[in-house]
């Protein structure tokens, strides 16, 4: 038997986010759909993270094992994918937080700061990497 | 200029309420945002520190008190703001349905295992002994 009526139209009926369908690409757009795939990717960070906890609590050797793996040209290239991922999403943070208190909502200023966050983590990233290679931290 | 545009320009009394949990939700999303911007810093900086140290140097500096705190700290508010995200992405692509369900379950299910995990891994680390 089929719902009635009455319960299939108390259903939301909504577009889904975001809104490819109806709406144009413009550059708020594609920052909030970069801020979403980015936390999605942080996930990763987590994993990895939780790996060098665990690794460590297990003792040295456990930890020895994670950093062979880590140190390899694919470890260092989760790495960095991780921590760009984090970076956006900290920087798309922000921008929200600053969008928040109601500032930077007018067309101008909410494109610049869109295009701020990305821009701005990407140079922190690569700034925080070179760091790390320049100085023999990290070495591939 | 539209209310819209200039949002400031209205009362607090003026704006909509939400009907349900919408607007708590909204505040949590925020504070904890708020909180992870510096535990991001205290994150990068101890992974600048400890990049290329041994294990022993690793262990001596997470089993100081403020490290370990701020270690568990990013892992509990990172998790629940993770946990928040991931339910935003439910609601808008699975809004209702049997697979909604199925999803709020392994979202909770996956932040709650990662939980246990880093609590683990911090518990391990806090009770080893380093030969510093």
């Amino acid at each position: 038997m089929s719902k009635p009526e009455a319960t299939q139209s108390a259903l939301p009926r909504r577009a889904l986010s975001p809104h490819l369908q109806i709406w144009r690409w413009h550059l708020t757009m594609a920052a909030s759909i970069l801020h979403r795939v980015s936390g999605v990717g942080s996930l990763l960070a987590v994993f990895l993270g939780l790996g060098f906890l665990l690794s460590l609590g297990f003792g040295s050797m456990a930890y020895s094992q994670f950093l062979t793996v880590m140190a390899s040209p694919l470890g260092i290239g989760l790495w960095m994918l991780a921590s760009l991922g984090v970076f956006v999403h900290t920087a798309g943070g922000i921008r929200h937080l600053i969008w928040d208190t109601t500032k930077g909502l007018d067309l101008k200023s909410a494109n610049t700061l869109a295009l701020l966050a990305p821009v701005w983590a990407t140079g922190v990233w690569i700034g925080f990497w070179a760091f790390l290679f320049t100085s023999h931290k990290v070495m591939l | 200029m539209s209310d819209f545009q200039n949002p400031g320009a209205r009362s607090i009394k003026d704006w909509k309420k939400a009907e349900g949990h919408g607007t708590l939700d909204w505040l949590k999303e925020r504070y904890s945002s708020l909180a992870l911007v510096p535990l991001f810093a205290w994150a990068l900086i101890s992974g600048a520190l400890l990049a290329g140290e041994g294990a022993d140097a690793t262990l001596a500096y997470f089993q100081k008190p403020e490290n370990l705190s701020l270690g568990g700290l990013t892992l509990i508010l990172g998790l629940w703001h993770t946990h928040m995200g991931l339910q935003v992405i439910i609601d808008d692509y699975f809004p209702q349905g049997r697979s909604r369900g199925v999803f709020v379950f392994l979202n909770t299910i996956l932040i709650l295992s990662c939980l246990g995990v880093g609590l683990w891994g911090l518990t391990l680390i806090a009770r080893s002994v380093t030969n510093l």
